[in-house]
């Protein structure tokens, strides 16, 4: 393993007092820049310090993302988190053992190699100890540039082993450790009022939003904030001056919250002040929605080379010379969105002239500018701190609800200020993710070999997360500060050129074929899409493993030995051999009415982790349902930190691609998002989850590999295959919804 | 001033209007467990014990609740909330875990009828529950395991 990778973050952040320190009562603090988004790096983090610096894992106390504190590692994202943190974690607390093991030496006369540590005793060997509290008093003041030994894999206790869940029984038990739990003292509440469609702007009158906030009571007497100079103090404190709990209105040009002492009192007076607010204007094109509309609307296209976009532009199409035959297809996924449970919550609170923002961003570090800028504080003033969340699964509303905090705790001063997204909010206003198609073709030669291949994805942004864009650029990419009195422009997506990234991770297929063609086509989409689970993996998988399946077919091959035949990467061929042996083969026992089976395989981006799942699916022909029974996954992501954990996070990715394939997919109309509820935009139950087998190949000297989004490609693949297996329908359009099923199926007759 | 609501064996002052949802209510009680998914009683998250029955509470206005409310705060204390949490968390059955305690109400309520569920009743009641991290096969396992009926 390279230097480069052993260090992790590190690279960014090589002081050691950032990652580790030492406090008197014994804890040993470790501190990260990766969110815990419930992938568990809390305890795959403890585990690794535990091993490293020989302590009990109770000992340790894991404190997340926080702007000027924790170390900076930009965001957590992209199956990043053990590669970069741990990795990071790893090597610190190997550099922060050896430090403390030279005090030790000093103070206690006795050579390094005759110490030995216990739970974080030093002993020497006369009996004399020290512990890491006092030995760590001192800051480390050291920073960490080259990798040092560190424990050896068979003295690991817990890495590689696992412990439970540090972060599980608390919440389970409900214990207040969400952000949107966060009781600060004084805390108020507000809610932020959405326009009806984007782009709509609010035309209600002040002195009229004046009249209805005041009707907002009983029980109490309402103020509005509608200009600052126009605060009433008088209805905001009783008249023994403490605050009377009244119902306050905050305006900045479209932008309006509620705020109340109770989070009911603002719940109440937002949904009645919501009903009385007039708008005008805004509105979006919903045909762009429809996947079968993306190649029309090209904007750019990039040739993709090893994974990467590079400049160049695209080669003209393959003529597949030489091959035998020529095969074709066409894969498409729709807009789908995040779908949290829990909707976007923040905290904001100005005390003085500092502001703390307390959130479930993925990125702190990019959010404190992001906010720093609308806002026109300057960046040192705002303090960001991550809190955990209900699950995200990439860029949704969680940004732009600390935003609505922040304008409403800048606005009402001196007091914490909590927020949370309505349901119809998150699914009407975070960003969504992508509609994407794509266009296969491949030659095969007389002998079944692949002798070409071509990749056109057409993919509208992945990359919209907040940014920086530079002082009095007023652009951002938060949602609220565009319904400003003096709004920000909503920026162009980012660009995606770097390797894997948004719309061609994984477009570069990972089979050995003599000649290949990818081009990146980038379409703008209709409503704001960004990051979610997997990227355009998702898709690029879903197309290229069914396509493979297609293709063993054609070749007269079955889809097991035709994707052996095409991978040179043993560790690839053994994640397929093993998830088919898991499942004890592609034909499922029965006999007329036997479900269906289907394998696909991906490594993610390429380099990370490597994951085959089979799906076993059962097609209800009358009605079109498919349903997913069980499903067999196999992985090697290099070493395991935490076996559980991986299991879990690969498990979970099975769950939820699944719903996307089977389930999912957000419709728009003129006045953007129509399904904003669960009703209507439905997610697997619990009756129709499947059951699961997971294999890990445990690789202890080979360095870990990212695994958080690997199985979701794979599993929609896997699903597709099935279905063609027990039907002879091949569908290549999702949602594979039942009335889909049954048009394919009656096609085939 | 304000309404009387028992809750968790002791009766309290809600400063609330009676239209006010009980979820609200309880959450500026300071109870948080029960937390907000939808609105709609279709997540599960913001699900309590009025009387003996499992109830959104988003779907409850304060005015009209009659019977005593237990939320997970005091029911993780009985016998049947630790062999629930024990199950659930035995087996790191969730990921964000934001549906669990929902989840974990619906379960003990199971947990306290004399006769285990079967299967089908147990999905069913699980079904008023959603879970985006995908973690159903993995709860329902801990389900099993702490009712002792349907299918292992």
């Amino acid at each position: 393993m390279s230097d480069r990778l052993r260090l992790g973050s590190l690279a960014l952040e090589p002081d050691l007092d950032r990652w580790v320190a030492l406090e008197p009562d014994g804890t040993v603090v470790v501190r990260t820049g990766k969110a815990e988004l419930g992938q568990g790096i809390r305890t795959a983090l403890t585990a690794v310090a535990a091993d490293e610096l020989g302590v009990d894992p109770a000992r340790i106390r894991v404190e997340g993302p926080a702007t000027g504190t924790a170390p900076n590692e930009l965001i957590t994202a992209g199956s990043g988190s053990i590669e970069q943190s741990v990795m990071a974690l790893r090597q610190a607390c190997a550099h922060a053992r050896h430090i403390l093991l030279a005090r030790a030496a000093e103070r206690l006369g006795a050579p390094v190699q005759e110490l030995s540590v216990d739970d974080g005793t030093v002993r020497a060997p006369d009996g004399a100890s020290a512990s890491y509290a006092e030995l760590g008093a001192e800051p480390f003041d050291h920073r960490v540039t080259e990798p040092i030994e560190t424990v050896p894999i068979s003295a690991r206790r817990w890495s590689g082993h696992g412990l439970p869940r540090v972060d599980l029984t608390a919440k389970i038990r409900g214990e207040p450790v969400f952000v949107h739990d966060l009781r600060l003292p004084g805390l108020r509440h507000a809610r932020v009022l959405r326009p009806p469609r984007p782009g709509a702007r609010l035309t209600t009158a002040d002195a009229e939003l004046r009249d209805l906030a005041a009707a907002l009571g009983p029980p109490e007497r309402a103020r509005t904030g509608v200009d600052d100079s126009d605060v009433d103090d008088r209805g905001a404190r009783g008249s023994d001056g403490e605050p009377a709990g009244g119902v306050d209105v905050v305006r900045d040009g479209s932008v309006v919250a509620v705020v109340a002492d109770r989070e009911g009192d603002a719940v109440v007076a937002a949904e009645a002040l919501a009903r009385s607010l007039t708008w005008e204007g805004g509105g979006i094109d919903p045909a762009l929605a429809d996947p079968a509309t993306l190649e029309a609307r090209v904007t750019s296209s990039t040739a993709i080379v090893d994974g990467a976009a590079v400049e160049d532009r695209p080669a003209p199409p393959l003529e597949h010379t030489g091959a035998a035959q020529v095969v074709r297809a066409r894969y498409s996924k729709p807009l789908l969105l995040h779908g949290s449970i829990g909707p976007s919550a923040a905290v904001a609170h100005l005390d003085g002239d500092e502001l703390t923002v307390w959130t479930h961003s993925q990125g702190v570090e990019l959010l404190r500018p992001s906010l720093a800028e609308v806002l026109g504080l300057p960046a040192e003033r705002v303090r960001v701190v991550h809190v955990d969340g209900a699950g995200c699964y990439g860029h949704n509303g969680a940004d732009d609800v600390a935003l609505d905090a922040a304008l409403v705790a800048v606005a009402r001063p001196g007091r914490p200020v909590a927020v949370q997204w309505s349901r119809d909010d998150e699914h009407g206003w975070e960003p969504a993710a992508p509609a994407m198609a794509v266009d296969l073709e491949a030659g095969l030669d007389e002998q079944g070999c692949i002798t070409s291949w071509q990749h056109d994805v057409y993919s509208q942004p992945h990359g919209a997360r907040p940014r920086p864009h530079g002082e009095g650029t007023r652009t951002s990419g938060l949602l609220a500060s565009w319904y400003r009195e003096q709004p920000f422009e909503q920026p162009a997506p980012w660009p995606v050129r770097g390797f894997h990234s948004g719309g061609h991770r994984n477009a570069d297929p990972y089979y050995d074929l003599p000649v290949r063609r990818v081009v990146h086509h980038q379409v703008p989409a209709p409503v704001r899409t960004s990051s979610t689970r997997s990227l355009g993996a998702f898709a690029n998988v879903f197309a290229i493993e069914s396509f493979v399946d297609e293709l063993a077919l054609a070749a007269g091959s079955d889809p097991v030995a035709f994707r052996l035949a095409h991978l040179g990467d043993r560790r690839a061929r053994e994640v397929i051999e093993a998830a088919v042996d898991l499942a004890g083969g592609l034909v499922a026992p029965g006999g007329l009415d036997a479900p269906g089976r289907g394998l696909a395989f991906a490594r993610y981006e390429n380099v990370k982790a490597y994951v085959a799942v089979v799906a076993e699916v059962e097609v209800v022909a009358r009605t079109g349902e498919v349903r997913l029974r069980r499903a067999w996954i196999a992985a090697d992501a290099g070493e395991v930190i935490d076996p559980d954990g991986l299991a879990n996070q690969l498990e979970g990715g099975v769950v939820q691609a699944a719903s996307w394939t089977l389930k999912e997919q957000l419709e728009l109309g003129p006045d953007g998002v129509r399904n904003r509820d669960w009703e209507s935009y439905p997610i697997l139950r619990f009756s129709e989850a499947p059951l699961l087998e997971t294999r890990l190949l445990d690789r202890p000297s080979e360095r870990p590999l990212g695994a958080g989004e690997a199985s979701t490609g794979p599993t929609a693949a896997a699903i597709a295959n099935a279905v063609h297996q027990a039907t002879g329908a091949r569908i290549r359009d999702l949602p594979l919804r039942p009335d889909r099923v049954r048009r394919a199926l009656t096609d085939l007759l | 001033m304000g309404l009387p609501l028992e809750v968790n064996g002791a009766t309290r002052e809600v400063p609330a209007r009676p239209d006010t949802p009980l979820l609200w209510a309880l959450r500026d009680l300071g109870l948080t467990a029960a937390k907000y998914g939808c609105g709609a009683d279709r997540c599960g998250s913001c699900r309590v014990l009025v009387g003996d029955a499992p109830v959104a509470s988003c779907q409850v206005a304060l005015g009209d609740v009659t019977a005593p409310v237990s939320t997970l705060e005091a029911l993780v204390d009985t016998p049947e909330g630790e062999r629930v949490v024990t199950a659930l968390a035995g087996i790191n059955a969730g990921q964000c875990a934001y549906c669990l305690p929902g989840i974990a109400v619906t379960l003990i309520h199971l947990a306290r009828r004399t006769s285990p569920p079967d299967e089908e009743e147990l999905l069913r009641a699980l079904d008023a529950h959603l879970c985006r991290c995908g973690s159903q096969p993995r709860i329902l396992r801990a389900a099993r395991q702490a009712l002792g009926g349907g299918r292992q």
